[in-house]
């Protein structure tokens, strides 16, 4: 008896446990990866909190923000391979080809038609760079590439324009006036332009949007070879080594060029318009930001993207997937705010993103933006890039030198299965 | 009588060791097998691993930076095990000593072994940073010029080692520390009245009586410069110019960045063997010439 009362007890309680849950709908819970560990993960965090509010009910998206790097990648290939992938993971162009087998894809028709996604409004370059055989395999949110940075009152005390210089000419010109002894104690305390120390990868950057500039490329038309090692790479590698060496105009040593200039150290920057935000903080600091300028014989500059992907998963967390990317590409004026240049035409053609003056000066780049050609083993081909220009940049070998070591690595690279 | 009382006590014991056995069972004994079967393949992580026999074994010969990363990993395990035997040996003789601020002295010696890596490695990393690092601004006042000491080729891996005695000639200076206590007066006495000096006491009993201790740290030492990989990934990342890549760091590159797991698999599987090779070349050799002692 007291046993039956016990069983029937419980029963009653789970019913009444279990009840509220069955009978309203559950809401779709969904992981969002991000590698937003800079100031740009709270701009993202606001507009999750803003799209949570909006789906009340329907969809929970939760945010993860982990840091970039092999980490992030070989996180995502467990996710996936043990069957548990986020519902939407942000990728790099060089990454996402990794996953293309895993990731869910779409015919530009597919987009239009379903999701209202039209693929027509979406920066040209940026949207190939993620279709194949004619299908779509990750939505841009948004793109980046280098801008030089200036600060305005050292221009103006060296007696010059106060405008970003626009030729190589121009440029040095600017870099040697700009490399002061302000105080007058024989070592130099203003800098005309430096970028070798802290964020390791800005050097390469720099040196692809020149390499781009001369007319050369990364690597062979099929991908097979390292075609770096050429007199234009190699020329454009000389000419940032001879700013440390022959002009100097830049510190010998490594030193954080991010830092520099915020304190005002630094005259001129290249860097990318993540760095916008941190730059306004900075009381005293009269700076603007220009396209960069052509150092080699045409406009190129090196970019990258941010892509939203959506690994294969069930279609119910799919759709939930496709609502929150369409929302977010919708929305993407708001993360442009972050520092960052939307993709979408409509977007960068509005007022509200032209009173975004900064991030407009990186947009006017668009149309010349170039990005790395996709291959999977991109990591490894930095990682040597890296490593050798280090040694160049120190003067411890020649840039020609630095470049053919590194074609050999890369070839033996790219031989591989 | 005697036989179930023994075989109640060795089912007594296997009880205390199953805890460890289950743990030994999922986390060694099982990765090793799979690390093994894992040697053989080709396995991306996305992909279904491929059978390819010694391929992975065989290319890896052929790779450069794979054996830049053997030399690398030698030429640390040739500066850094005679250091961490000898350095901490003179600091222990030192401690042994009764002095004002001895105390002192031991824990400020000993103690940063027990500070975990990442902090030792970030906080090195502050003082030596070319420009506003607190040891170039040490040079800078004595009127040397700063150095770039983590890009440098000729001193990164010197920089790492030093890092690695700072950081790690604590434990080691306990282990001869224990030992030198131990050690019998009555052999001093001895030697005292028969008029050695204090260098001829050290030489001809201390050394001694502590080859086994050494031979200990030594078989310790090798065996941690081999897994060298904190230091490289926080310090240089493997560079300037691959300078500092040494095998645990060429694995965890191999795997992790490149995806290529049954590669790094072979990897380790080398790193096993150059161990293994050492552990013998010991028990043949060292021990026969390392003999008496404490």
């Amino acid at each position: 008896m007291r046993n039956w009362m016990r069983v029937f007890s419980i029963g009653l309680a789970l019913i009444l446990i279990l009840s509220p849950t069955t009978l309203a709908q559950q809401p779709v819970e969904l992981q969002f990866w991000t590698p937003f560990t800079g100031p740009d993960g709270a701009y993202m965090e606001r507009m999750v909190n803003q799209f949570n509010e909006e789906h009340k009910g329907e969809i929970e998206v939760e945010l993860f923000i982990i840091a970039g790097g092999a980490d992030y990648i070989t996180k995502l290939a467990l996710a996936i391979r043990t069957g548990a992938p986020p519902g939407v993971v942000i990728l790099s162009p060089n990454d996402y080809i990794r996953f293309l087998n895993n990731l869910t894809s779409w015919t530009s028709d597919e987009l239009l038609d379903t999701y209202g996604l039209d693929v027509a409004d979406f920066s040209q370059n940026v949207i190939e760079s993620v279709t194949r055989d004619g299908r779509v395999y990750a939505i841009p949110l948004g793109t980046y590439c280098l801008g030089l940075y200036y600060n305005i009152d050292h221009l103006v005390e060296a007696g010059l324009e106060p405008r970003a210089p626009q030729t190589r000419e121009e440029f040095l010109e600017y870099a040697r006036k700009l490399t002061v002894d302000r105080d007058g104690d024989g070592t130099i305390d203003q800098w005309g332009w430096y970028s070798f120390g802290g964020w390791p990868f800005r050097v390469l950057w720099q040196w692809y949007t020149l390499l781009f500039q001369n007319g050369g490329s990364l690597l062979s038309s099929d991908g097979k070879r390292a075609a770096f090692n050429s007199p234009e790479g190699v020329s454009a590698l000389e000419f940032f080594v001879d700013l440390i060496h022959k002009e100097k105009v830049a510190p010998r040593d490594p030193a954080d060029p991010e830092e520099a200039f915020r304190v005002g150290m630094l005259s001129m920057h290249v860097n990318g318009p993540w760095m916008i935000n941190l730059f306004k903080e900075q009381p005293d600091l009269n700076w603007a930001v220009a396209p960069v300028p052509v150092l080699g014989e045409s406009r190129v500059v090196w970019g990258d993207a941010h892509l939203m992907c959506i690994p294969k998963q069930s279609e119910k967390t799919t759709e939930a997937a496709m609502t929150l990317v369409k929302w977010l590409s919708d929305n993407s004026i708001e993360w442009a705010k972050a520092g960052q240049v939307p993709v979408r035409n409509s977007i960068v053609n509005s007022d509200e993103f032209a009173a975004l003056t900064e991030q407009y000066e990186f947009s006017k780049q668009l149309p010349y933006v170039r990005f790395l050609p996709q291959t999977e083993r991109l990591a490894e081909i930095e990682s040597v890039l890296l490593e050798y220009m280090d040694a160049a940049y120190l003067g411890d070998m020649s840039p020609a030198d630095a470049l053919e070591e590194v074609a050999y690595e890369v070839d033996d690279i790219l031989s591989r299965r | 009588m005697g036989a179930t009382k023994k075989k109640r006590r060795d089912l007594t014991a296997l009880f205390f060791l199953l805890p460890y056995m289950v743990f030994f069972v999922v986390f060694i004994l099982i990765p090793l097998i799979h690390g093994l079967i894992l040697s053989f393949q080709e396995w991306s992580l996305l992909s279904d691993p491929i059978f390819v026999g010694l391929d992975n074994y065989i290319e890896l010969l052929g790779v450069r930076r794979f054996k830049a990363a053997v030399q690398n990993t030698l030429m640390f395990a040739l500066q850094s095990v005679p250091l961490l035997l000898v350095v901490p040996l003179l600091l222990a003789l030192l401690l042994n000593k009764t002095f004002v601020g001895q105390k002192l002295a031991q824990n400020a010696i000993i103690s940063p072994f027990l500070i975990p890596s990442s902090s030792v490695l970030l906080l090195w990393i502050w003082m030596l940073d070319s420009q506003t690092g607190m040891i170039n601004q040490a040079f800078k006042a004595l009127g040397l010029p700063g150095q770039a000491w983590l890009s440098r080729q000729g001193s990164a891996m010197g920089v790492i080692v030093f890092v690695t005695l700072w950081w790690t000639a604590g434990f080691n200076i306990i282990l001869y520390l224990s030992s030198l206590q131990d050690l019998p007066q009555e052999f001093y006495e001895a030697a005292a009245v028969d008029g050695a000096n204090r260098w001829q006491q050290f030489w001809y009993i201390t050394l001694p009586l502590l080859r086994n201790r050494m031979l200990f740290i030594t078989t310790l030492q090798v065996i941690g410069s081999f897994k060298l990989f904190d230091q490289v990934y926080i310090l240089t990342g493997g560079g300037p110019a691959g300078s500092t890549r040494t095998l645990a760091f060429y694995l965890y590159e191999t795997g992790f960045r490149d995806f290529m797991f049954g590669r790094a698999a072979a990897v380790s599987w080398y790193m096993f063997l150059m161990i293994a090779l050492f552990g013998i070349l010991q028990a043949r050799f060292l021990n026969r010439w390392l003999g008496e002692g404490v």
